[in-house]
């Protein structure tokens, strides 16, 4: 065996476990998924799946509630992600500058990415209640009571506000890696040339950081259109639907109603709108890559 | 469900019996995933809303020449408004291991506070609409400009809506299973009264998904209905004193949603599963008030009328409710008629839509999910 040929074989065993697990898992289910969008199977009907050609897709097209649900999906990626990125911003620029502790506010700041999805969203339900919760009981003194849950218009940006505070710190640990790797020499001739704070982070930080805050956002945008857990458990998709994401709606036509032909339709149309603006922030952002 | 497990492998050596908990929430996807791919448990628990699903696919095995005579027996043994749930075209395809239903839970404090005693000191509960009426209305005046107390929580909107329905004459389908009724005039005036609860009588928070529960635990609501299963939660509370009693009678009829554990034998299993799996499903019947001691009832009649069931407080008030207990019609497309119902309850209650009209919607819809069944089943036996 020559060099070339051994440096192949290495490659490909050290790919090869990934790459069945790729292939198993998630490959494998994706085309499952593709033929299934094409035909009729309610599992628990006891029928056996029945070829619809593009029925599925024609009826996702004209379904006024899965309609709805892909719009409150974008209104919660335009709500959770610009400020989920100024909340993970800020926090990053802020303990970067400290000159000490930075290990303690890395930990508290990450804490809340460490619990477990339910108990996040049944701990900031109970906060949000409108009779009964923490919220309105401290806003109670100015008499003000929100219905942070039951109201349609209010609903989501509850929501948001949760996410921002239980996933900003993945941002935030990014981001403050990112501040971190800035050559200190950078900020001394900023210096030299009289910048003020606000002027090293604008004309310093920011651009140095521009990749990783892309990265982040792609990250961040993704994860938002993903969102289930959080409204799932904390509205159920109320009130009357304002807070039904896309996500939440396929789960239930799947998984409460059985409609697997139905659903794996759907989620292809939303996998098709979650591709397309990965593209658009690719045209948008570029591929990424340096110039060597 | 641990301890009847080690009682019965105590009992029975020759049987081996691994318990598996699994979270509801994601439970019936794991049971018919497990199902289709022949790999369900031999023996598995489900709710009777969701027998026709599963039997209609064929994932429950008949139980029918299990029957002997003990079998018989035993089956003559259950409270008679369940024995029609264990069938599935004709034939037996599942076992209870309880009943369960809603009952009303009281803060006995807040009702000697408002004075809602009888001439012993005793809190009085209510039994009919006007005294739950007067009970909301008491309790209601308790608040103080630090504390606001209700009367009554809608604890969990849908099955109080359903309850609230029921006990109007009203159903989700027609007694032959062919049609919903969901906008029968009953329905209407059994939403039209939980909203009248919330802005007419006002003694009652509008609904928020499950937290007039914890008012109810905090102290700050006087009533909520809410599942027999919800007992060990507030028991282990001991903030203050509490009871569980039947459901007032707010409409015509006395009604309360109720459902059961039922328990179900995989198909494809050999003889000697099958009989393994009769065993422990009948062991467990016979030895359901072990499990009624953590909040549910027993569903046979010679359980339910032994003394320690009847010391068993408060699962025992609830007994008389058993007769009364409307299930949810057994039709494989349940959760799908029974979400266009949930959905019109959620607007009624919101005061966005009254209740004709959200109902009207919410019938037409259940007509489409029904309608496509029938399609489909026609199309399969070549029959458009």
């Amino acid at each position: 065996m020559n060099r070339r040929t051994g440096s192949i074989l290495a490659a490909v065993l050290f790919v090869l476990p990934f790459a069945a697990a790729f292939l198993v898992f998630f490959v494998t289910p994706t085309l499952f998924g593709l033929v299934m969008s094409f035909l009729d199977w309610e599992m628990l009907s006891g029928l056996p799946p029945r070829w619809v050609g593009g029925a599925n897709y024609l009826e996702a097209l004209q379904d006024a509630r899965f309609q709805q649900s892909l719009l409150v999906t974008g209104v919660f990626v335009l709500l959770t992600v610009p400020l989920n990125l100024l909340v993970a911003l800020g926090l990053a620029a802020g303990v970067s500058a400290l000159p000490r502790r930075q290990g303690l506010y890395r930990s508290l700041i990450y804490l809340p990415v460490l619990l477990n999805i339910t108990v996040a969203s049944l701990l900031w339900r109970w906060f949000y209640s409108t009779k009964f919760g923490l919220f309105n009981k401290l806003l109670q003194p100015w008499g003000v009571e929100l219905p942070w849950l039951t109201d349609p218009a209010l609903a989501l940006p509850s929501i948001s506000l949760m996410t921002v505070w239980w996933t900003s710190g993945v941002s935030f640990l990014i981001l403050l890696t990112a501040f971190q790797q800035v050559s200190p020499s950078l900020y001394e001739a900023a210096e030299i040339d009289g910048a003020n704070a606000w002027q090293k982070f604008r004309f310093v930080s920011l651009p140095q950081i521009m990749p990783v805050l892309g990265f982040c956002t792609l990250l961040e945008v993704l994860a938002s259109f993903k969102v289930f857990g959080q409204p799932f458990l904390m509205t159920g998709g109320g009130p009357e639907g304002a807070t039904r994401v896309a996500m939440q709606y396929i789960y239930e036509t799947g998984f409460s109603f059985f409609r697997m032909g139905y659903a794996s339709a759907l989620s292809w149309v939303a996998f098709l709108l979650i591709f397309a603006i990965m593209l658009l922030h690719r045209m948008i952002c570029g591929s990424g890559r340096t110039e060597p | 469900m641990v301890d009847l497990i080690r009682e019965f492998h105590r009992q029975n050596p020759d049987i081996e019996v691994s318990l598996q908990r699994i979270d509801w929430g994601v439970y019936y996807n794991k049971l018919f995933v497990a199902g289709l791919g022949k790999r369900s448990p031999e023996v598995f628990v489900l709710h009777a809303g969701m027998m026709p699903r599963f039997a209609s696919a064929g994932l429950m095995a008949e139980m029918d020449n299990l029957l002997d005579a003990p079998g018989r027996a035993a089956l003559e043994d259950l409270v008679p408004v369940i024995r029609p749930k264990l069938q599935w075209e004709g034939h037996q395809v599942a076992w209870p291991l309880d009943v369960h239903m809603l009952g009303l839970y009281c803060n006995l404090d807040l009702f000697r506070k408002a004075g809602l005693v009888d001439s012993t000191g005793q809190p009085r509960i209510p039994v009919n609409r006007r005294d739950f009426l007067e009970a909301g209305a008491a309790l209601r005046k308790l608040s103080t400009p630090d504390r606001e107390i209700w009367g009554f929580g809608i604890a969990d909107p849908n099955l109080i809506a359903l309850t609230s329905c029921y006990q109007q004459g009203g159903r989700l389908m027609s007694p032959d299973l062919s049609t919903p009724t969901l906008d029968s005039p009953e329905n209407v005036a059994g939403l039209d009264f939980l909203r009248d609860l919330v802005s007419e009588y006002r003694v009652a928070p509008p609904p928020e998904s499950n937290d007039a529960w914890i008012g109810f635990r905090q102290g700050n609501v006087g009533m909520v209905m809410a599942g027999i299963w919800m007992l060990a939660e507030v028991k282990g509370d001991r903030a203050f004193d509490f009871d569980v009693s039947p459901l007032p009678q707010l409409g015509d009829s006395p009604a309360s949603f109720g459902s059961t554990h039922l328990m179900g034998l995989a198909p494809g299993l050999s003889e000697s599963s099958r009989q393994a799996g009769w065993r422990l499903i009948q062991f467990l019947s016979s030895h359901s008030l072990e499990w009624a001691k953590v909040g549910q009832l027993p569903a046979r009649e010679s359980l339910l009328a032994s003394a320690e069931f009847r010391s068993m407080l408060p699962q025992a008030n609830l007994a008389p409710e058993i007769p009364h207990l409307v299930f949810t019609p057994g039709i494989p497309s349940l959760w799908e008629v029974q979400d266009e119902f949930y959905r019109a309850g959620e607007k009624v209650l919101r005061g966005t839509e009254s209740a004709s009209v959200a109902l009207r919607l919410a019938q037409q819809k259940a007509e489409v999910v029904l309608d496509r069944n029938r399609q489909r089943q026609a199309s399969t036996q070549g029959n458009p």
